[in-house]
Formats: C-alpha cells, structure tokens, sequence
C-alpha cells in the first residue's frame, strides 16, 4: 500500500501539471495572440521578453520557414516590430527535411500557417499555389522589387512571393594565389578543368572538396551545366516542362555525369567523398588542403569569417567547365515568403512586410543573413558584390540563365541526390540514372496531368 | 567465474556507455572542438553551453510543453487502458477477443496524417494540448492494453467475486481492488509511454501551429542544421532533453522487469 | 456472479472511441486513398482500383527492392535483439553482483530518442572524423577502417547494428522477467538428475520462456519492418539506395506529391507486417497456449 500511496502521489503531482497547462491553453482559441500567457511562472526566462509593451494590436502573425533558414536576425527584426506596431510575428522553425511535407499537410488541411518561407520558382506549383496561396499581384511593393525577384515569385503570370532573398547560383571558388603558384589558368573546358586538377593532385593538394553525403549537393553538378544545353537547344526548358524532350535526351546532362564520374575515378574529390558533408567543407577549403569547392558566391565570406587566415575573401569563382560549359546558371529568387489563402490578418502582414522593406531593416536583414548578397530592390544595396560573384559574371560573359532545377517542372531533388551516389559509388552509369530519374519524372507527369 | 561473467557484462556496458560518454565529453567543449566528436579531453569545462542552449533553445518552456504533453497522455492512456483491458481480460466471449485484436490491429497500421488533422479539427482540438495528448493516446493505447491485458489475467478472479459479494459496485471494484494490484504494469507502461511521447517531435509540428508549444526534443533540431551544425551545442542539447527520461526511468526502473514479468510475458 | 454488470463494457468507451476517431478511422482512409490517383498538384482524387498496387509491382528496382530490405532488415534486427537480449539476460540472472547497474546502463538506448542515437552513430561511423575508425586506427587496425554509413557493403550491416544497439535492452528486461518466473525447483531437480548445462536450458528455460520468446519476436518484427526513423537520421536510405526501406519510400513518394502510391506502400507494408506477426504468433502461441 505504501507503494501505491508513492504512485499515486507522483499521478497527483503530473495530473496537476496537466490541469494548470491546459488551463492555460484553453484560452488558445480565443485569444492565440497570447501564447503562454501562464509561462511566466514556470520559465524564469520569459520574464525577460515579457516586456508590458502597450498594446496597439493583438494580431499573431504565423510564419513557417526552414529551421536553416532561419537566423537570429530575424527574430529581432521580430521583436523590434512587435515594439513598434505590437503585432507579433510567431517564426517557427521546421527541421529542413519535414518542412515541404508538413507545409503540403498544413495546406491541405487549411491549418497552414500566415506566411510560409517557399522555393522560387516553377517548384511552387508543387504547393498548387491557385487554389492554396495568396494572390499577391496587385502589391504596392511588387513595382519596387528587381525583376529576377518578380520572376521568381511568378506562377502562371500571378506573383505569389515576397521576395527578400538574392539571387545566386553555383560556380568553382578558388584561390588565385594557389593557382599562381602552379601556373594554373581558369579553365574553359573539361579538358582544361581536368589538367588544372591532375596538377593540384600531382602537388598533394586534392582538387575538389565535394560534400557527397548530403546528396543535395551533387546534382548541383549536372544543374550547372544548363546554360551550355541552352546553347544547343534555346527551347529546353518548354520541351522539359511538355515531356517532348526528356533528360536522356540533352546530350550535355549525360556528358556532365560522365565527367562527374570520370573525376571520381581519378581522385579529384579526394578519398571518401561520400563522407564529406557540407560543414567540414569550410575547413577543407580554408586551409588549402583541397583546391577547390562548388559553391554560392557569398560562400566565401563564410569562409573568411571563419578562417580570416585564410583571405577567402579575396578568392575567385569561374562556370563549372563540365560538358564545357561557359555560363552561370542562377536560381529562381531563392526562398521567397508566400501567404496562405487562410490567413485573417493580411494587413498585418502588409505592414510587416513595409516595416522589413525599411531601409535600416533591410539593411540589418541583408547582413544578418551571410547566404545572401544581392538585394531583391531596385536601387538599394547593403553588401558589396562579393569578388566570386564580380569574376563569375565576368567569366561568364553575362551569360546567367535560370538553371532547368528551378525552371522545370517536377526536378525531384532527392531523387536526384540519391542517383548522384549510385553514381560515385560506381553502382550506376551515366545512361541508367538518366533513365530512372527520367521514369521517376514520367511518373509524376502522369499524375498531375 | 563469476568474476569473468562480471567482466564480460561491463565490458558489453562500454558499448552502451562510450557513445554515451562522447556526447556527456563533446558538450563541455568549444565549436571547434566538439567538431571533431572524439573522447578527448575538454582542456577547459564550456558550462556555458548549457546556459546558451537553454536560453536560445527557450528550453524551460519546452520542458514544461513536453511535460504537460508526456504526462498528459501517459495518464490519459493508462487510466482508459487498464479499464478497457479488465474487461477484456475478465469477459472471454468472443466479442472481447474481436475487440482485442480491434486494438491489436493499432501495434502495426501506420498514422494517416491528413484525415487524422480533419477528425482534430472535427473535435476543434487543433493547436492545443488537448489534441496532442488526445492523438498520443490513440496511439499509445493498443500497447498498453496489449500490456494490461496479460497481467490482469494474472490477477486472480476470485478477488472480484468477494469484492461483489461485500458489495462493491464494478468502479468501485475496479478502482479500489483491482487497479493497486496494477502498480507493475502501471509504471512499466508509464515508463514506456512517456519515452515515446517524450521522444517524438514529429507529430507537434503537425498539430501546433504555435512555437510558444514546442517540445524539448525539438530543441535539439535546433541546433544541428543542415549547413552548419555546432555539435558542442547540440550534445549539451541532447544531455537536457534526455535527462528528464534518464530521472523518470531511474524512478521507475525497478517496477519494470515484474510490470514485464506478468504483462507482456504472460500475455 | 454476473459477468455483464461487473464488467460493463461502458468501460470499452473511452479508449474504443479515442483509438477509433483518432487512429483506427483515420489509417482506414489510407485503403481507399491507395485506390485513387490522389496527389499534390491538383485536385483530383479518382478511383483508379490496383493501379498503383499493379505499378509497385513492376518497380523492380524501386519497390521490390525497398520490400526486401524491409524483409532483411526486419528479420536480421529481430534474430539479434533477441539473440543478444537473451544472452544478457542469461548472464545477469547468474545473480552477478553488479546486475542491477548493469540492467540499468544496457535499458538507457531503449529511452533515446532515434534523432538522438542517429546524430551520436552519424558521428560515430563517420568514415572521416568518426570515433570508430580513430579507435581502429588507434589499436593499429588501421586496414579496417571502413566508409560505415557510405559504403554498399557495410551501409545496411550498421544501420542494423545500431536499431539492435537501441532494442537489445528491451528484449533483455522481457527475458528477465521471463527467467524470474521459472521456479528454482526445477534446477534443483535436473541437477540432481545430473543434468548438463545445455540440458538445463534447453530443457527448462527455453520451454519455459516461450512466452517471453514469442513477445518479443512479434514486438521486434513489428518494430522492424515499420523502421523510419532511425534510417531516415543515419543514412536517409542511402547511399543510393542501399539501405532505403519502405517506410522511407512512403516518405519518398509523399515528398513527390505522389500521395496515392505512398499510401499504397504503407498498406502493402501494414498487411506484410501483419501477416508476418500474426503467423509467427500463431506459430509460437500454438506451442505454448498458457490459458
């Protein structure tokens, strides 16, 4: 009995706990601009933020974004507004490998939060934006904004994104100085990308740093190749998106896996390259232990934050030379913040949206964000162009399509990442992982159609 | 040869208790450090991983969410179980096998996301712990039973007829007779449901739409990105997320080999 | 003794409906959604009867693979949690002096979260950085050193390992409970008979856990073959598709917007696992009907 009367005890003790917190959540419907209005109690942390601000509004504003996207600025941008206008804005984080599937879930359902951090791009129609989200054509801020920002957001001529993001794409950064020393030029094709290599090698220094695990990267290596296969056929992107060409057909797609596979087999990415992730890429690179990286041009300021030793400021970027490609394919805008046809606060938002256009805002926003170079408005600049992104345009000849990931339909990225494996794992080859990814696509045409 | 199955039996806990170790080590060191993720030595204790994990995970809170979350539906689970089980267990028609195996069926079929978020909103729980609680106990509630089901068997029958026969009504009977001879099962289950339901944060991102109602486990997330990850941050992360379970099963540990005993193995 | 009013089924109420409305209901809605074209770039929902079930079939390297991972994977987890459980569990019942501690330290995995023990073992297997191939390298194995999580070979043996590192405590504490109820008497009988020890297990323990035996190869198959997300953490079904099963292929296809075809995974999934949980119950509660 005397065990029981210990049980029970601990059940007393849990059952209150459940009694004063759903005390506090019935209120929720009611009045969901006062989240954890009990806390304080309980968290001495909250004490802190609960500032007795005047109350100008009472309006939460939901926003959904990837938890990786989301940096701390933000959530002082957040705050700062909240004292301004009292309205809050709620930023919830979402782990990046559940937030598409859990957006689709909560848009589905008409649980979707007010504004949903979204790719850019054609990808958008994932999401059935016509029937989901927000029209946002008729926008004061939408004349303000450049026009790849525009773009971007547009689906089927209605724009549904807010842009704040820049537009970027992926090219070789390296160290000039590094190639000074072997009297390497910046190469214009394969044949030169692989004697420039085979020369890093021969000097102990492994040329690539490529991040295989995280198969979100490796397709960035056939996606690149795109303004070369635009070259040959102006029309890829139309006869992608109606299945009158398919990837088997676009010679470039297949030369650039084969040579993908060709730098494997020589060593150019060094010994498990399947082991490599995306964090210890900084390292690799900063400290010269490998040549050279695929990357976005503000990358190198993230290296040179990192390591000030190693200057990476000062580096250079040139079009991945795969299938001899000569031009920088970019993104469609990045991330652009859509709103869900749900939301009841659609002023609110519009206010939010003025207050982080602010030219102070901005600001703070732009160099808060080290992923981000370029602003999305016309007229208005934060950071300096970085010297990747001044080389790269210039290797480029201006030449900066969209890249076919972001400007056709149903690019399956972890489809993708996966058959990128198989292929330095040797278990495929260039010719099946076409065919399977071009099966795969074949399936989801069939049923959106 | 005592000694040597005693040696045996810790050297088989070294495999549980180095990678274990690794994240206790790597949680008191810098970035650069825990980047490595080896058993070296921290020259110098980082202690204020812990503050800085606590302040900008909003942990406090998180713990009180995942508290009220946890035992919400332990509770939950295990009052409207036991009750279901002791009727199963006692009547054996065939009605109360078919409604068994009904249960049975929850161990295997998997959740549908979709339909079960529009019975939630059908039932106006969205958004609150009410609902949380309510689906972690649809899901929980098969085991469980599953769990009650054989121990009651084991609880002699003949207890219930004097019961009725001093005149005790059936919830009467069942509460003040039948479910203290539980307690085994009752912690074991307890133990068990409060690990998964401490341990999953999948389902709160579907049913909260709110971050003020995150979960501890959550918080880990946080700070292992897909660009960068400050390991040092998310061991310190895992350690308080973990230790509330680790303190829970150290409570309960004992009830749980005889909770096992007559439950799950007589079942 | 009136068995209908001492044990009114008004009792069934609260669990039969929460279990009802918020599972059972819901997880039927995957049978019929797995019979229609439903997906995430319009609106339409058609019934289109095995059509999806009929291209699963013809996905030799896509599903049929995904399927007999599935398989491997389940039945090699089940064969070493129980496997190892059972030899723990054996080992502390000799009434060792330190079983309590070690009971304690082999049940903590059983309590981590799977995100948790996938972020330590990542880091662990890392072919790189990782602490087992320093630790190889360390006692001059340097040749054994391995691409754990990367490479085709070992991808699948140590995602394995790791789902038996997390359950082997579980199956051991049902073991141990198992063990406690055998009655001393019969040792001392067999003994006395001059039994061998091998003549003793087999005997008398083994008999006389079937019961133990039998929940735990149900419990583990189940658990087994609906693996996710312990996968999903340590190799996200790679590399490739090497460790890929089917709930990952579930996750696969709902991230294409393919809904209908992810949900007819899920119920081939959920009718396998049943028929193979059920036929091994059967099979071992026919040896040992306890009522």
């Amino acid at each position: 009995m005397k065990k029981f009367g210990y049980a029970a005890a601990v059940c007393a003790a849990a059952l209150t706990m459940i009694v004063s917190g759903c005390g506090n959540n019935g209120n929720n419907g009611a009045a969901s601009s006062q989240p954890a209005a009990g806390t304080s109690a309980s968290s001495p942390s909250a004490s802190a933020s609960a500032k007795p601000s005047p109350v100008k509004s009472d309006v939460t504003i939901t926003y959904a974004a990837m938890q990786t996207q989301i940096k701390d600025v933000d959530k002082e941008l957040a705050a700062k507004f909240e004292q301004e206008t009292g309205i809050k804005v709620d930023i919830q984080a979402y782990p990046d490998d559940q937030y598409r599937d859990i957006l689709k879930t909560k848009l589905a359902t008409q649980e979707a939060p007010d504004i949903m951090l979204m790719d850019a791009g054609i990808i958008m129609n994932n999401y059935q934006p016509d029937k989901y989200l927000m029209d946002l054509s008729g926008e004061s801020w939408v004349g303000k904004m450049k026009d790849w920002a525009v773009n971007g957001a547009t689906v089927d001529g209605k724009v549904y994104g807010f842009n704040l993001f820049s537009v970027d794409g992926w090219g070789m950064l390296y160290n000039p100085e590094l190639f000074a020393k072997y009297g390497l030029q910046v190469p214009k094709t394969y044949a030169d990308f692989a004697k420039v290599s085979q020369t890093l090698l021969d000097n102990g220094i492994t040329p690539v740093y490529e991040n295989g695990k995280d198969g979100w990267h490796s397709p960035i290596w056939v996606t690149e190749v795109t303004p070369k296969a635009l070259e040959t056929n102006p029309k890829l992107f139309d006869q992608l998106n109606s299945g009158e060409l398919k990837y088997a057909d676009v010679p470039e797609f297949k030369t650039a896996l084969e040579q993908v596979a060709d730098m494997n087999k020589k060593g150019f990415f060094g010994k498990n390259v399947l082991s490599n992730d995306w964090d210890h890429g900084y390292e690799a690179i900063a400290t010269g232990k490998y040549g050279m990286i695929l990357v976005y041009t503000s990358y190198q300021q993230e290296v040179a934050k990192k390591f000030p030793d190693s200057k990476a400021d000062t580096w250079k970027m040139f079009p991945i030379p795969l299938a001899d490609n000569t031009g920088f394919g970019v993104s469609a805008g990045g991330e652009v913040q859509v709103v869900s046809k749900t939301t009841k606060h659609m002023d609110e938002i519009r206010k939010y949206w003025e207050f982080l256009m602010r030219d102070d805002n901005v600001h703070s926003y732009y160099n808060g964000h080290d992923n981000l170079g370029e602003t999305s408005l016309k007229g208005v600049e934060v950071k300096p162009q970085t010297e990747g992104m001044k080389s790269i345009q210039q290797e480029s000849g201006g030449n900066m399509p969209m890249s076919f990931e972001v400007a056709t339909t149903f690019f399956d990225g972890s489809i993708w990442g996966k058959g990128m494996q198989d292929l330095l794992l040797g278990s495929t080859t260039p010719d099946k992982l076409l065919k399977q990814l071009d099966d795969n696509r074949a399936k989801s045409m069939a049923v959106a159609q | 040869m005592k000694l040597i199955k005693e040696a045996a039996g810790w050297l088989l806990a070294l495999l549980i208790v180095v990678p274990l170790l690794l994240i206790v080590i790597n949680s008191f060191k810098t970035q650069a450090q825990a980047d490595l993720m080896n058993l070296s030595w921290p020259g110098k204790f980082q202690l204020h991983n812990y503050a800085t994990v606590i302040e900008k995970g909003k942990l406090l809170r998180a713990f009180r969410n995942s508290m009220i979350i946890a035992a919400g539906s332990v509770l939950l689970t295990n009052l409207t179980s036991s009750l279901a089980a002791y009727v199963l267990s006692r009547r054996r028609t065939s009605l109360s096998r078919g409604v068994y195996y009904y249960f049975i069926i929850g161990l295997i079929a998997p959740i549908n996301m979709i339909p079960t978020i529009k019975v939630m909103q059908m039932l106006d729980v969205m958004n609150t712990f009410q609902g949380i609680i309510l689906l972690y106990a649809a899901l929980m509630i098969p085991f469980t039973i599953f769990l009650y089901y054989g121990f009651i068997s084991s609880v002699p029958k003949e207890l219930d007829e004097s019961a009725v026969l001093d005149g005790c009504g059936s919830l009467m009977l069942f509460f003040r007779i039948v479910f203290p001879l539980l307690l085994p099962v009752m912690i074991t289950s307890l133990l068990v449901n409060f690990m998964s339901a401490w341990n999953d944060f999948i389902l709160p991102l579907y049913v909260f739409n709110k971050t003020a109602f995150n979960p501890m486990t959550l918080a880990v997330y946080g700070f292992y990105g897909m660009y960068v990850s400050s390991w040092n941050l998310v061991c310190a992360a895992i350690i308080l997320t973990t230790l509330p379970i680790i303190v829970v099963y150290f409570i309960g540990q004992k009830y749980l080999v005889s909770g096992m005993m007559s439950g799950a193995v007589k079942g | 003794m009136n068995a209908k009013k001492v044990y009114p089924l008004a009792f069934l109420i609260p669990s039969v409906a929460i279990y009802t409305l918020l599972f059972f209901f819901p997880s039927l809605f995957s049978f019929y959604y797995s019979m229609t074209d439903w997906n995430g770039f319009n609106d339409r929902m058609n019934f289109i009867g095995l059509a999806n079930y009929r291209q699963l079939l013809e996905d030799t390297s896509g599903f049929m693979h995904d399927l007999k991972n599935t398989v491997v994977f389940g039945l090699a987890t089940t064969v070493l949690k129980n496997g190892i459980g059972l030899a723990l569990a054996l080992l502390l019942n000799e009434g060792l002096r330190s079983r309590n501690a070690l009971r304690t330290i082999f049940f903590v995995p059983y309590s981590l979260s799977p995100l948790i023990i996938g972020l330590i073992f990542s880091s662990i297997f890392d072919a790189n950085h990782g602490l087992l191939n320093g630790a190889l390298t360390a006692v001059g194995l340097e040749s054994w050193t391995q691409g754990w999580l990367i490479d085709t070979r070992f991808a699948m043996p140590s995602v394995i390992s790791v789902e038996t590192w997390k359950f082997v405590g579980f199956n051991m504490i049902i073991y141990l409970a198992g063990l406690q109820m055998i009655d001393k008497a019969y040792y001392e009988a067999a003994s006395i008979d001059g039994a061998s020890r091998w003549a003793k297990f087999s005997h008398i323990t083994l008999p006389l856990i079937m019961p133990a035996i039998t929940i735990n190869l149900v419990l583990n198959l189940i658990n087994g073959f609906k693996v996710f997300d312990l996968i999903f953490v340590l190799t996200r079904g790679g590399p490739g598709n090497v460790t890929e099963v089917m709930n990952t292929a579930v996750f696969r296809e709902f991230s294409a917007g393919r809904y209908g075809s992810a949900t007819a995974i899920g119920v081939v999934l959920f009718l396998l696992t049943t028929v193979i949980a059920l036929s091994a119950l059967r099979l071992l509660s026919s040896r040992t009907e306890v009522e």
